[in-house]
């Protein structure tokens, strides 16, 4: 047995690698338990199936609260989730929709059953898949492996960040080393190799999508502008790619939902701190080039506007410590599917036409859509209404990993059109056409409300929806984005007046839902 | 001999009292599924339990609040704490984990060598019975080492097979338990 301690340093350094943030057998974000026979992290969830399984298919350890023995622990070392599911899911077609989180639980327990007990994808030209391969015969191990490995090298496209990822990683092992005995310092150095090798494979995928919501034509390679100005402040881990900072954002929300049971993860957290505290920057940075790119449009409307929103962003995104305020900036791709998927009300829809949610890969005329919707008639706050209501939708979205129900109410919010509950609130009605009335801060909920008395009521409806939401959230998002899902959600269904009481409403659900 | 069996009835019921029970075993042995199928009368499959879950039931009559606890080995360190404010523990045990019997034996010689839990009685259910490798009670007695504790005259230990899939063994063995704790509170009070 291991140190406790150390056992955890170890898994969670495993964790942090790019193909292991997602549960082996769904999307979820954050794998805190592991099927110890098949040598995968999985989620809570999935790991109640595997149980169901019975032993004799597949053991289930906690990733902290289980001591695991230092055979599996140098088993896991040898593997991630990626690698493993190349034989689980060879034969998996491409359309087939892996569980995600909005699957029923038969629906779970029907993909694993049909994954590893009827074996229905695994790759047909191996023996045996990697874990059982590694423990009765390593050669086979290794060979298999690098097939795997070579099979998927040709997608590899970020090695420059990825050394420098690794750079650190190896950093961070050796200062664990010195901690150790001398002899277990030789054990690990082949290891790291290959752990490189294996990593440099897999990391391209999240690469992929970054040509975000703002790259317009006019605004080329953002993200390295983006990178440059602020990689000072980020560690080599954040430094890969926005697409990659979101991921690793998202498993941050759920490690702290799990961290009450941790022992040793304080390391993790500084470390997510520091890029909490520069991630809402870096959006707000977006938002300025975006401005900067088109300037017709901050011209026409009050420029006011602008400042609000960015004010908005800065006072209550910047503390927040998952930064609502940026998470649907950065991850176009998810967000554009949460956008098409849950608001079919609202102007935008037409813009994104029939677009379906998919993982695909996120199309160049998608691109274009959200903002074809700014040149109208409803001009710039439908725009802001977008952002907003895709802030919003993002911050949401990382509650539901860890409930699922959620999740459903979550969507439930995004289609109701009852937003327009917030253009009617006494505040707005105080300053009737003033619309950014005091631009310094610590009235910001002013200047959300005066926002909507731009536009049309139904629009004024997302714009404050969006911000409200992302101001309530601002502060509670650390521990409770379950919480908050779930709150935001129930108040917002509250109801389709504009009247002050329905307001109340909302506030109590968010309150309420705080735990 | 009928009539200090009602009073200890009558007496438990007129005072309102609650027995409480912790439920603890190793990881996935079934204790939420065992709650969950007392409680609600049906097969729930569950997520490993992160904390606590608490349900009260009855058996014969008497409310009984149960709690469950988790079973990872990081959790095992808390079971300790209830011991001293409940009147019985079941302890679960997958009986088709044949290379875990040895783990949950040390668990169970915890359990018998602690201060407070050898005060009370202590069920084991040998689960997950519909599973075709499952070790047999009187078997399971024996790898647990527990045949002098069985065999006892008014014993306090008592394997009991079980399967909350197919609802087999559970109320019995939740009879049992019940019976053996109003019989200890009877012997104490008369003493």
């Amino acid at each position: 047995m291991v140190d406790m301690t150390a056992q955890i340093r170890i898994i969670e350094s495993l964790l942090r690698q790019e193909q292991n943030k997602e549960c082996a057998d769904c999307n979820s974000k954050t794998p805190r338990w592991a099927s110890t026979t098949f040598g995968t992290f999985i989620c809570l969830r999935c790991s109640g199936k595997h149980r169901e399984l019975q032993v004799h298919i597949t053991k289930v350890k906690s990733v902290n609260l289980d001591k695991w023995p230092v055979d599996l622990l140098e088993m896991y070392k040898h593997m991630n989730n990626a690698l493993l599911n190349c034989y689980w899911e060879a034969r998996l077609p491409s359309s087939y929709q892996k569980p995600g989180q909005n699957s029923t639980p038969s629906e779970v327990m029907s993909f694993i059953t049909q994954k590893y007990v009827q074996k229905k994808w695994i790759d047909t030209g191996a023996k045996a898949d990697l874990a059982s391969l590694y423990k009765t015969d390593k050669k086979k191990f290794e060979k298999l492996k690098a097939s795997y490995i070579s099979g998927k090298a040709g997608k590899d496209e970020s090695e420059e960040e990825e050394s420098e990822d690794e750079e650190e990683r190896r950093q961070r092992r050796k200062d664990r080393k010195e901690k150790k005995k001398a002899k277990k310092q030789q054990d690990e150095k082949p290891q790291q190799e290959k752990f490189q090798k294996i990593q440099k494979q897999t990391q391209s995928k999240p690469s992929a999508p970054v040509e975000d919501l703002f790259s317009f034509d006019s605004v080329p390679q953002k993200n390295q502008i983006l990178i440059d100005d602020f990689s000072d402040f980020q560690d080599s881990q954040t430094a890969n790619t926005t697409a990659a900072n979101n991921v690793f954002n998202n498993s941050n929300a759920g490690n702290d939902g799990f961290s009450d049971f941790q022992g040793a993860a304080g390391q993790q957290h500084s470390q997510q701190n520091n890029q909490v505290n520069v991630n809402p920057t870096l959006n707000i940075q977006n938002l300025y080039n975006m401005y900067n790119q088109s300037p017709n449009f901050v011209q026409q409307q009050a420029p006011n506007n602008k400042y609000s929103a960015l004010d908005a962003l800065g006072q209550y995104g910047a503390p927040s410590v998952q930064g609502p305020a940026y998470g649907g900036i950065q991850n176009p791709n998810q967000q554009f599917q949460q956008q098409n998927q849950m608001m079919p009300g609202f102007g935008q829809q037409q813009a994104f036409g029939g677009m379906q949610q998919n993982m695909g890969a996120y199309q160049p005329q998608r691109q274009a859509d959200p903002f074809a919707g700014l040149q109208g008639s409803q001009g710039q706050t439908n725009m802001f209404s977008g952002m907003n209501m895709t802030i919003n939708l993002q911050y949401g979205q990382t509650g539901p990993q860890y409930q699922n129900p959620l999740q459903q109410q979550q969507q439930q919010f995004g289609v109701n059109p009852n937003l327009n509950q917030f253009a009617g609130n006494p505040q707005q009605n105080s300053f009737p056409n003033q619309a950014f009335g005091g631009l310094s801060g610590g009235h910001n909920f002013h200047h959300q409300h005066s926002a909507p008395q731009l536009i049309k009521p139904n629009n004024a409806a997302n714009l404050y929806g969006g911000l409200v939401d992302l101001n309530n959230l601002g502060g509670q998002n650390n521990m409770g984005s379950a919480g908050f899902g779930q709150s935001g959600f129930g108040g917002f269904q509250g109801g389709i007046s504009n009247n002050p009481a329905q307001k109340k409403d909302v506030f109590s659900g968010l309150l309420s839902g705080q735990f | 001999m009928g009539n200090w069996f009602t009073n200890v009835w009558d007496r438990l019921f007129n005072e309102k009292r609650e027995f409480k029970l912790v439920i603890i075993g190793l990881d996935a042995a079934g204790k939420t599924t065992i709650l969950n199928k007392m409680r609600f009368d049906e097969y729930i499959n569950s997520a490993p339990t992160i904390g606590v879950n608490t349900e009260d039931i009855q058996v014969k009559n008497i409310n009984i609040k149960v709690f469950d606890l988790a079973g990872q080995e990081k959790m095992r360190n808390v079971w300790k704490y209830y011991y001293s404010s409940i009147e019985g523990i079941i302890f679960v045990l997958d009986s088709g984990d044949t290379q875990r019997i040895m783990e949950a034996k040390d668990e169970i010689q915890n359990l018998l060598t602690n201060d407070e839990a050898k005060q009370v009685p202590i069920l084991i259910f040998a689960n997950k019975q519909d599973l075709p490798n499952a070790i047999r009670g009187p078997e399971m007695t024996d790898m647990l080492g527990l045949v002098e504790y069985v065999n006892k005259k008014t014993p306090t230990v008592k394997v009991q097979e079980s399967s909350a899939v197919q609802d087999r063994g559970l109320l019995e063995g939740f009879e049992w338990i019940v019976d053996r704790i109003v019989q200890l509170a009877q012997q104490r009070s008369q003493q």
